[in-house]
């Protein structure tokens, strides 16, 4: 059964074309494999013959362009995965860093956001309260011009 | 068909040149459109019986094209061209057949031809063809309308050449049984 019987073209062609030899006929009565090849194939001609396509194809030209942008776009997307790997890290980089400020100098930070306090306000005014070191302000603004300068790169890459 | 169709000019020229069998090209605009030319109807048609709706034909159609050209082929002959392209139209099918089941939870999939086409004769050889599995609906239309050798059809479907004679004997019986059941009889030789 699992080879292929020589007959089958010839007879799928004599069903096909209406062109019976008595040959042909002896071997599809004896061939199990090629007799269910002929009940088949006259149905199988007309459903092929039905054409239902309504509406015409799309052009090749269109394809081949589409297919263009889309490698184009792949491309594009292989070639900056870099970049975005690089991007991601840079984020990871600064909120890691204002993690590691807050936790390091929460002392600083708990001073100089109470000191938006009225109380704190007037105890400033009048040169009590305790002062902030310098360089709490010093890593406050590195972090926020590296938060700064990646925000502003992120919006011009997306754009 | 797929074995005996002609090549087109634009695939020929090397080979018309030179006189001997031309060098793998890289695939090109005019090679494509000569190769789209001669495989894009009957590739439809495939896939509209496959699948018995047209829409997800011209869809997938589009997809089988997409994905030839991204393979970034090499144009050994137009034989290799399209029988890369019916296995990659295959696979497209058989994966929509599994995403539609997926979304129907499991159950049978309902005829998907259009309510436009109910009235028409065609729709009820379709519907007809619609009660065989989509690989038995592969196997008879390769072998029959596209007059696929074996080999072919196993190429294109994805299983061995030695097991294509029992499957396609298998898909006729099953195909002649559906044909008995609407009351069209065995057609055999006079």
């Amino acid at each position: 059964m699992n080879t292929h019987c020589r007959h089958e073209r010839d007879v799928l062609a004599a069903a096909r074309e209406d062109g019976w030899t008595d040959a042909l006929r002896d071997h599809v009565a004896d061939c199990e494999e090629c007799a269910a090849a002929a009940s088949v194939a006259p149905w199988m001609g007309r459903l092929a013959e039905s054409d239902v396509r309504d509406r015409p194809l799309p052009p090749a030209s269109a394809l081949w362009l589409k297919a263009q942008l889309l490698g184009r776009q792949a491309a594009a997307d292989r070639a900056s995965r870099p970049f975005t790997v690089f991007q991601w890290l840079a984020y990871l980089v600064v909120a890691s860093g204002w993690a590691g400020l807050i936790t390091w100098k929460w002392t600083a930070v708990r001073q100089w956001l109470l000191s938006f306090t009225p109380a704190s306000m007037i105890q400033s005014a009048s040169g009590v309260a305790p002062t902030i070191p310098i360089s709490f302000y010093i890593g406050i603004a590195i972090l926020v011009s590296v938060t700064m300068v990646l925000a502003l790169h992120t919006i011009l890459a997306e754009e | 068909m797929m074995g005996a169709m002609a090549l087109p000019a634009a695939l020929l020229n090397d080979r018309a040149t030179t006189g001997r069998r031309s060098p793998q090209q890289p695939m090109n605009e005019a090679r494509f459109e000569a190769f789209y030319r001669s495989t894009a109807g009957s590739l439809w048609s495939y896939l509209f019986r496959l699948t018995g709706n047209p829409a997800t034909a011209d869809d997938l159609l589009q997809k089988s094209f997409f994905r030839l050209l991204r393979a970034n082929p090499v144009v050994e002959s137009e034989e290799h061209l399209r029988r890369y392209l019916y296995r990659a139209a295959t696979n497209l099918a058989f994966d929509h057949f599994r995403e539609m089941k997926r979304e129907q939870g499991g159950q049978a999939m309902p005829a998907t031809f259009s309510d436009a086409m109910s009235r028409d004769l065609r729709h009820d050889m379709q519907r007809m063809f619609d009660e065989l599995k989509p690989q038995e609906r592969a196997l008879l239309w390769l072998a029959h309308v596209e007059e696929a050798n074996h080999e072919e059809i196993g190429a294109a479907l994805g299983i061995k050449t030695k097991s294509v004679k029992v499957m396609l004997f298998r898909a006729r019986k099953r195909l002649a049984a559906v044909l008995k059941q609407y009351g069209f009889g065995p057609e055999v030789a006079p």
